[in-house]
């Protein structure tokens, strides 16, 4: 799995969609914090962490659309489904570097809390939560995101698939605030972004927690079963 | 050594293998042949793990691959058709990374990757990335991956398609070097390849063995009457009367007449044809140009077992 790890990581590395997003996520990052933060003259984080999962929304899908279609398309897929490691660990190399990088990413915002408690309080508690939170609502964009790569050659259309994926659920809470009632509960229990809204909040449940981990593992399992279909089937040569 | 036992794969109702086997022993390179589509990239694909649904067996050395996959696989070299290569990385960035996947030992790694670097003519080039080599050194480049590890079994999948002549050649070369510590299976469309290369050939036809035996017996099983073709200089028109009174002549046919310079197709039954002919037109004074034996090739011997098998089908 680290050989994957690192021939992921030096793909992010030789990229300069990697750099380019970074800058742009971080630069993205500092208008909404001042934004929110220094011309509201606000100590409270929670508007600017909402607001970085809208952009990790956006990001996660153009980082994450190449991860299995490029090797897919280019045949590298065959040398690595070929060689002794097994699809698990591929596909958790895979994704292992990917949340690497957007641990890195969002590394960079700890900038921001930082600065501001040179002028106020910062709750620790509170911060840690809120970053618990990202890391788990994007470790579960990524794996949705490696998942749709898998289903196609084209990182294009993967990354487009990703991102109406993702728009749809976000979505999805507003809609069923909208409707009302059971839907409201239900779309509000399934949603991430909500579930990230109530840890962004303050509400720390383990419930939450375990919903983000299943839901990563869900689709890394599909990741893993598409890949396993696709070396079923031989990519359909004779 | 490789042993593929009723192999059998089916593509929804199609069934692309019909139950083949064959074995290669350490040392042999073996040549698959047939036409498209008869089931040899499938045959591949089995031994090199990339197709893990199928029935029958394929051991190495006695290891099963459906029972100990990641053992197998660490055994098996692999250049697959389109030789996909990570272009961002340097030639030997890519053999190190193809000695993490095998888990090659970090402390003879160096060693090991300047080895195979410098069998296969990369030394100079290592620090290169892989882009901006040229297509034979990209194949080479595919061959060295294969050898990471040092496996047991190396599959490569029609190698030379696309080099140039002096590129084709010394990969030729090198495949035949292989063969020293290595069982390497090889597949063309190319046969003089093949029959330059390979100890022992497969023929494969809609997903069935045909035949599987060394390319010169294949040739000799089949060019059980041999013929040569003849060229003269006859000013007289007397050579079809010779090749008429001959009695060691079983028959003879014109293959091309240019002025006074004549070709013939012979077919005869006796050991000493080449004296006896000489002489019998030495007699008559009419110059033998040229006396060659029209040699039954590899390519007779697949086109012979290809259309025998379509007409037991049909």
């Amino acid at each position: 799995m680290k050989s994957i790890i690192k021939y992921e990581l030096r793909h992010y590395i030789h990229s300069s969609v990697t750099f380019l997003f970074g800058g742009l996520f971080f630069m993205i990052c500092a208008i909404y914090f001042f934004i929110d933060n220094i011309r509201g003259r606000s100590g409270d984080l929670t508007a600017f962490y909402s607001s970085v999962s809208v952009i990790m929304l956006f990001m996660l899908p153009v980082l994450t659309a190449r991860v299995v279609s490029e090797d897919r398309k280019s045949g590298f897929e065959v040398i690595l489904i070929t060689s002794p490691i097994s699809t698990v660990q591929m596909i958790s190399g895979k994704f292992a570097a990917t949340f690497i990088v957007i641990i890195i990413m969002l590394s960079s915002t700890l900038c921001f809390p930082a600065f501001l408690s040179l002028f106020a309080d910062i709750d620790v508690v509170s911060l840690a939560n809120r970053y618990l939170a990202l890391l788990l609502l994007t470790a579960s964009i990524a794996a949705l995101g490696i998942f749709i790569s898998s289903l196609t050659e084209s990182q294009v259309a993967a990354c487009v698939l990703s991102l109406i994926s993702l728009l749809v659920l976000f979505a999805a809470s507003p809609i069923g605030t909208a409707v009302g009632g059971n839907t409201a509960k239900i779309i509000s229990a399934v949603s991430i972004f909500s579930r990230f809204t109530e840890m962004n909040q303050g509400m720390f449940t383990v419930g939450t927690v375990v919903y983000f981990i299943s839901f990563t593992f869900v689709f890394l399992f599909l990741t893993v079963q598409t890949t396993a279909y696709r070396r079923i089937h031989g990519g359909g040569r004779s | 050594m490789l042993e593929i036992e009723n192999l059998r794969k089916k593509y929804g109702d199609t069934e692309v293998l019909k139950g083949i086997s064959f074995t290669a022993e350490k040392g042999e390179i073996l040549g698959l042949l047939g036409p498209n589509g008869t089931g040899k990239s499938t045959t591949m694909n089995i031994i090199t793990g990339f197709i893990s649904d199928f029935e029958g067996s394929v051991r190495l050395n006695g290891t099963e691959i459906i029972k100990q996959p990641a053992a197998f696989k660490k055994n098996i070299g692999y250049l697959p058709e389109l030789n996909p290569l990570p272009v961002n990385m340097t030639v030997y960035e890519f053999m190190d990374f193809a000695a993490d996947l095998k888990s090659v030992c970090k402390k003879d790694r160096k060693e090991h990757i300047e080895q195979i670097l410098e069998s296969t003519g990369l030394l100079h080039v290592r620090k290169r990335l892989i882009r901006n080599l040229s297509k034979g050194y990209k194949q080479r480049t595919g061959i060295a991956q294969a050898l990471v590890g040092n496996p047991e079994l190396i599959i490569l999948d029609e190698p030379t398609v696309g080099l140039d002549p002096k590129q084709i050649a010394d990969i030729r070369i090198l495949v035949k070097s292989l063969a020293a510590d290595h069982t390497v299976i090889f597949s063309s469309h190319i046969l003089s390849e093949v029959n330059a290369i390979c100890d022992s050939v497969v023929i494969m036809y809609k997903g069935k063995v045909l035949t599987h035996a060394a390319p010169n017996d294949l040739v000799k099983k089949l060019d059980k009457h041999g013929g040569m073709l003849l060229c003269t200089k006859d000013e007289n028109n007397q050579s079809e009367q010779i090749l008429q009174q001959a009695d060691f002549v079983k028959k003879y046919s014109v293959v091309e007449v240019s002025g006074n310079i004549k070709k013939y197709y012979i077919k005869f039954d006796d050991i000493d044809f080449s004296k006896k002919i000489f002489f019998a037109f030495a007699d008559r004074q009419i110059p033998i140009i040229e006396l060659t034996p029209d040699k039954f090739t590899l390519e007779d011997a697949f086109l012979q077992y290809l259309t025998a098998a379509e007409q037991e089908a049909v």
